[in-house]
């Protein structure tokens, strides 16, 4: 219901171009998102998000994930971003292996500012499943919601997903996030990108009660039917797909290629960026469901998991109990990213032509860098515990403020400046 | 003995190439990774701390004797994994090692006594028989808690792992770009070769911009060879051999997609990102 609504709105047209058929889309970027997740509690939270929507002038809204662009292989994809936002943003096409003047890396073409649009332009020449993002600040901005999908069909009116590739019955597109709460929540008390922690599991940007309300979460079939599942991962964290016995799953491409040999496997592991089309056979209709496992990068130890339900109307799961043996024999480990972080804190945000710095630690010099990390200035501490930085008149823009302690830690804090 | 000169020594003096016997020595520093100063340990082939690790490369076929200097004051050893290795090299000795690399390939090079790759002293050597062009990038992460008590003997909780620094040949972004080895100049239609090492305890993600590459090796992940990626997984300690075929022009990064470590002192950009320039 949601996508038909997505439908009407987003802006398509489809010209035949020299035979080469040509798509438009047109997508805003935002900064004023808000979705709902579940807690490990079961109690419901909303939290800030950033990403993309549907280009509806001054009524479009952003969702995380932001909409999913569909072209054909073969079709030129016009991808217009308009920015009403007030930071810089891009588009980075993963795995499109558009051109340098598309590829969306601010430190190569420059950002999108605020008020400003372009076009991005490129050929679908794969089909299969790709990825959007903004490059900019990409550990900030991807991990608030800044990306979404790609799905290029061989010819939408077969159901193939590679040209004279086997048919599927029935098709899901599953991609995979993870988020902090702690970043969503205050973006401008993020502090070091080392404290990235996650503690939200996304399947298409939702979590536990609120995936299995949503009906593209929830997968059905009838026993011989062929189910294509595409998984896309785009968090900062490996997943691993475990299928059901009640399936044959037979993984046939990735990256948007076709592998030379197709694989039977129980158990699928999608590093970040990677993404995977699995056709799998219900052999058994009774409710089964997918289990997909957030692990962490270093022991690749277990974090959390979500379910994706198959013929299983009541959502019953059993329990996954964590069980780190199946992916590494060495010792269990948890890899600790939160750290003790002294208090930092400077006021006020937004800021003006002065800040005031409040720390507990000595600090030895302050280092103001703006958005592409360049610095703006520099200043030596006072010893006090609270201290006023003059800054003067800077122009609109985010900035980091970064004070080194005395025992060589570093402090960070993002700051407006309207 | 005799010393051969190869089109090697044209590259970045940092590899060595070809030669039937080399100096390899393990030393001690520290690394400015744009926070505080991190202490480092490296195989470099003179006896002063450079923050990058020497990278081998050699010819099929060859035979070559390392002679390895330890000049910190704790017992090191040396090792070619697949190859041979010394066990200990006791401070301020020196052990002698020699190889007949008779198989191309991609190699881990560490320190294989306990935990001691940790410190630092992992590297990449490479037996080719390919006359096209070859670029290297050796992933790896610093934790300073963990190399402060490996190197000074105090005691560390392996499960607990906070990494601070994330460098490709001992660099972050944007220094990598001005390193010979890992950016990768070449035009359109060339066959280019990246031999890619994880000497890191976690995983690391390489993800290409711009082209897909061809997994041509893979020590770990056997299941990719032959397989056309942008993104791939490396496990600690693995090493990858890739092919680019560039189709077009451009310059674009090849960076680690767990956007955490695309950081410096926390702040982003950094850490692990590579660049490719392609000509037309
Ligand atoms: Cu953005
Ligand atoms: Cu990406």
């Amino acid at each position: 219901m949601n996508k038909l609504l997505l439908s009407i709105a987003m802006i398509v047209c489809s010209i035949m171009l020299q035979a080469q058929p040509l798509r438009f889309y047109s997508v805003v970027s935002l900064m004023n998102g808000e979705s709902d997740f579940v807690t490990d509690s079961n109690t419901i939270v909303t939290l800030p998000t950033w990403g993309y929507g549907w280009n509806a002038g001054g009524a479009s809204v952003m969702t995380v994930p932001g909409p999913t662009i569909y072209a054909n292989e073969g079709d030129s994809v016009h991808l217009q971003m308009s920015n009403p936002s007030m930071e810089g943003h891009t588009i980075h096409l993963h795995g499109l292996d558009v051109d340098e003047a598309n590829d969306g890396v601010p430190h190569h073409t420059g950002f999108i500012l605020e008020g400003e649009s372009f076009t991005y332009k490129f050929k679908a020449t794969h089909a299969g499943n790709f990825l959007y993002h903004c490059h900019v600040t990409t550990t900030m901005h991807l991990a608030l919601g800044m990306y979404g999908k790609v799905i290029i069909y061989p010819d939408d009116s077969t159901n193939t997903f590679y040209p004279n590739g086997p048919t599927f019955d029935q098709q899901y597109e599953f991609l995979l996030s993870d988020l902090d709460a702690r970043w969503n929540k205050d973006y401008t008390r993020i502090g070091s990108f080392l404290s990235y922690a996650p503690d939200m599991f996304l399947i298409n940007g939702k979590n536990k009660s609120i995936s299995y309300a949503d009906t593209s979460n929830v997968m059905h079939g009838q026993q011989g039917d062929q189910l294509l599942m595409r998984f896309l991962n785009v968090g900062y964290r490996v997943n691993r797909v475990v299928f059901p016995s009640e399936v044959k799953a037979v993984v046939h491409t990735s990256d948007g290629r076709v592998l030379d040999e197709a694989f039977t496997t129980d158990t699928l592991i999608i590093y970040p960026g990677e993404r995977f089309s699995v056709l799998a056979e219900i052999l058994d209709e009774s409710p089964s469901y997918v289990r997909i496992d957030w692990l962490d990068p270093y022991r690749l130890s277990y974090l959390g998991c979500e379910y994706i339900p198959l013929n299983n109307d009541d959502f019953s799961f059993i329990p996954y109990e964590e069980d780190n043996s199946l992916t590494d024999s060495i010792a269990l480990a948890t890899f600790s990213e939160k750290r003790v972080v002294p208090n930092f804190k400077v006021y006020p945000n937004p800021i003006g032509e002065a800040v005031v710095v409040a720390s507990d630690v000595e600090l030895r010099e302050f280092i103001l860098t703006d958005l592409s990390g360049s610095m703006v200035f520099k200043c030596p501490a006072k010893l006090q515990t609270v201290q006023m930085i003059t800054l003067g008149d800077l122009s609109e823009g985010l900035y980091v403020l970064s004070a080194t302690t005395v025992s060589g830690e570093l402090l960070t804090e993002r700051l407006i400046k309207l | 003995m005799r010393r051969l000169l190869f089109i090697g020594l044209l590259l970045f003096s940092l590899v060595v190439s070809a030669q039937d016997e080399v100096d390899v020595y393990i030393v001690e520093g520290k690394v400015d990774a744009g926070g505080p100063k991190i202490p480092f340990f490296t195989f470099n082939t003179r006896d002063q701390f450079d923050s990058t690790n020497a990278i081998f490369t050699f010819p099929l076929g060859i035979a070559v004797t390392f002679n390895v200097t330890n000049l910190v004051d704790f017992t090191c050893g040396f090792e070619v994994r697949g190859w041979g290795s010394i066990d200990a090299i006791p401070s301020n000795e020196s052990r002698s090692l020699t190889l007949t690399f008779d198989e191309s390939g991609t190699f881990l090079v560490q320190d294989p006594i306990g935990d001691h790759r940790a410190l630092g002293l992992g590297t990449m050597l490479v037996v080719s028989d390919f006359d096209g062009a070859e670029y290297y990038g050796v992933f790896n992460e610093h934790e300073p808690d963990w190399i402060e008590a490996i190197a000074e003997g105090g005691s560390y909780n392996r499960n607990i792992y906070h990494p601070d620094a994330f460098t490709i040949n001992g660099f972050g972004f944007p220094r990598t770009k001005s390193d010979a080895r890992s950016m990768i100049m070449g035009n359109v239609g060339d066959t280019i070769r990246v031999h890619m090492l994880n000497a890191g305890q976690m995983y690391h993600f390489p993800h290409w911009h711009g082209y897909h590459v061809t997994i041509k090796k893979a020590s770990h992940h056997k299941n990719y060879i032959g397989w056309s990626k942008d993104s791939y997984g490396l496990a600690p300690g693995e090493t990858m051999m890739v092919e680019l075929v560039p189709d077009k022009p451009g310059r674009y990064p090849i960076h680690n997609h767990n956007l955490v470590t695309t950081t410096v002192g926390g702040n982003y950009p950094g850490g692990m990102m590579m660049h490719m320039h392609i000509h037309e």
